[in-house]
């Protein structure tokens, strides 16, 4: 538990009268990448809310570095270091490609990421730098909320949905990009519907159902029969 | 050149419009909210200025110096204790408190100074004015209003466009949820815009007090002449602003040069017909 970078533990929340996580318990330490899969509607959104405290829980349910950060401000948290790229992008539309990236960082500590090393990792951004953040193809948009979330210089940096509405051949490159962000060191948690994809850049997994955890283990340790079911629900 | 006299004035007077409105226009495009007290606000300041010229000497200009950082001031504390707490759930709420906010300006200024109505002396430059054509001269406080709201817009501009800040307030009023997560903490942003607007009121209230006379219920009208200033130029362009008071205060010059009773109603009819024709105002640039 010491040693873990985040824990949740028991971790309940939802919206109004309906809940979407029935007790959720769940470590990472520094450094892994743990991904989050499980079905539509399983909870998995609703888990990155409850971390980066878009959703309300309480205190103890999720602990980063040991404190206790459930039901803190977002933007308290985001300066613990956790930052997220969100489902479907969610740039600042009136803001330039470039705005997008600087303003994930001009609050954050300095660090390894840069605007340049962004622009080095995704060199069509610079080239675009000066265009209005909603003109950019699908792909380059998700490149910018990623490295929206780069320019804090995280420790922990919660990616939801990222191949959702991009051609496959556009999800493979942006999938290709992220063996440089975990070689920063920075943990990482993937939420993909994609399982065969989550699996392939992860060292842990978890499977969510109906808000509790179904399955948890090594990609490799259980077969795509156990993985179905878990994900599905259907017995097996 | 009766009539080319009537649009210059009315031109003229389109830049206390847009001195008006800038402030509501600031607040609209950060918040979403539209900011019922905002005339009350210019009328206190315009108070406040009186009060500053009273306590001080300084010529009621000059006030500005003591006035805009209290002013600013004041609407930071109303922004973080009054409005904080009501947004995020509805619309209704704030705007609600803000008609709140607007009565108890009215009430309290009444108690405060009475119902008389009251003007700043302003040593002849309220009626000094310089003739430019035969027939045509220019008021010298009315071409300082003027290039006083021009100046005004045009540092807007540059803080929105150019500063952290103005990144601060486009992103927030962009997506309020993702501005969290990139550590804006919305409170003290919305706090910011009001502080900001809150400095414009009152140099709106400078110049409102310097220029006519103003009694504890002059201000829905402000805000009644402000509102309609952004709807013509343009939800979320503060130089579509500036058009839309010009606007407004050439259809009332263009309405009083038809006959006096004209002057009001000829700006409200021109405030129909853009509504009507384009909803969205002359130059949107927000959706």
């Amino acid at each position: 538990m010491a040693d873990a970078l985040l824990a949740l533990s028991g971790l309940k929340a939802g919206y109004g009268d309906f809940q979407a996580l029935f007790g959720i318990d769940l470590e990472l330490r520094a450094g892994e990448t743990l991904a989050l899969i499980g079905a539509n509607g399983a909870g998995k959104s609703t888990l990155l809310r409850a971390v980066t405290g878009l959703v309300r829980c309480a205190p103890d349910m999720v602990r980063f570095e040991g404190a206790p950060i459930g039901g803190s401000r977002p933007d308290r948290i985001a300066a613990l270091g956790i930052a997220m790229v969100p489902e479907g992008r969610r740039l600042f539309r009136s803001l330039s490609v470039e705005e997008n990236l600087v303003i994930g960082g001009e609050r954050a500590p300095k660090g390894e990421w840069t605007l340049q090393r962004v622009y080095g990792l995704f060199p069509i951004l610079a080239e675009k730098r000066r265009s209005p953040a909603t003109a950019l193809s699908g792909g380059q948009q998700q490149m910018v909320a990623i490295g929206r979330a780069l320019m804090a210089n995280p420790r922990l940096i919660l990616f939801d949905e990222i191949s959702l509405g991009l051609a496959p051949i556009v999800t493979k490159d942006i999938y290709a990009a992220l063996p440089a962000v975990v070689a920063t060191g920075v943990s990482v948690i993937v939420v993909e519907q994609d399982v065969t994809r989550a699996l392939s850049v992860a060292q842990r997994f978890v499977c969510i159902q109906e808000g509790r955890i179904s399955l948890a283990g090594r990609p490799g340790e259980h077969d795509r029969a156990a993985i179905t079911a878990a994900y599905f629900g259907m017995a097996h | 050149m009766d009539w080319v006299n009537a649009i210059v004035q009315g031109v003229l007077l389109g830049g206390l419009y847009a001195l008006f409105a800038a402030g509501l226009s600031l607040i609209f495009g950060v918040m979403r909210l539209v900011n019922i007290a905002h005339g009350d606000m210019i009328v206190a300041a315009a108070y406040l200025a009186m009060v500053v010229v009273q306590a001080t000497g300084l010529h009621p200009l000059a006030s500005a110096v003591l006035a805009v950082p209290l002013m600013a001031l004041f609407g930071y504390a109303m922004q973080r204790l009054l409005l904080n707490p009501t947004i995020g759930k509805d619309l209704l709420s704030p705007l609600l408190v803000t008609f709140g906010i607007s009565i108890i300006l009215q009430n309290g200024l009444l108690a405060g100074f009475t119902a008389d109505s009251r003007r700043l002396a302003a040593g002849g430059i309220e009626t000094a004015s310089v003739e430019v054509l035969p027939g045509l001269s220019l008021g010298v406080l009315p071409v300082m209003v003027f290039a006083a709201s021009v100046l005004i817009i045009f540092a807007l501009e540059l803080v929105f466009y150019r500063t952290p800040l103005g990144r601060a307030f486009r992103a927030t009023s962009d997506d309020q949820e993702i501005a969290q997560l990139m550590m804006i903490d919305r409170r003290h942003v919305f706090g910011m815009a009001m502080a900001l607007s809150s400095a414009i009121v009152a140099i709106a209230g400078i110049f409102l007090a310097i220029r006519t006379n103003f009694d504890p219920s002059s201000g829905p009208a402000r805000l009644l002449f402000g509102f309609e200033a952004v709807i013509i130029g343009g939800l979320g362009n503060l130089w579509g602003t500036l058009a839309g008071g010009i606007v407004l205060g050439v259809a009332q010059a263009i309405g009083a040069q038809i006959s006096p009773g004209w002057q009001i109603l000829a700006g409200h009819l021109v405030f129909f017909l853009v509504l009507a024709i384009r909803p969205r105002g002359l130059f949107p640039r927000m959706d």
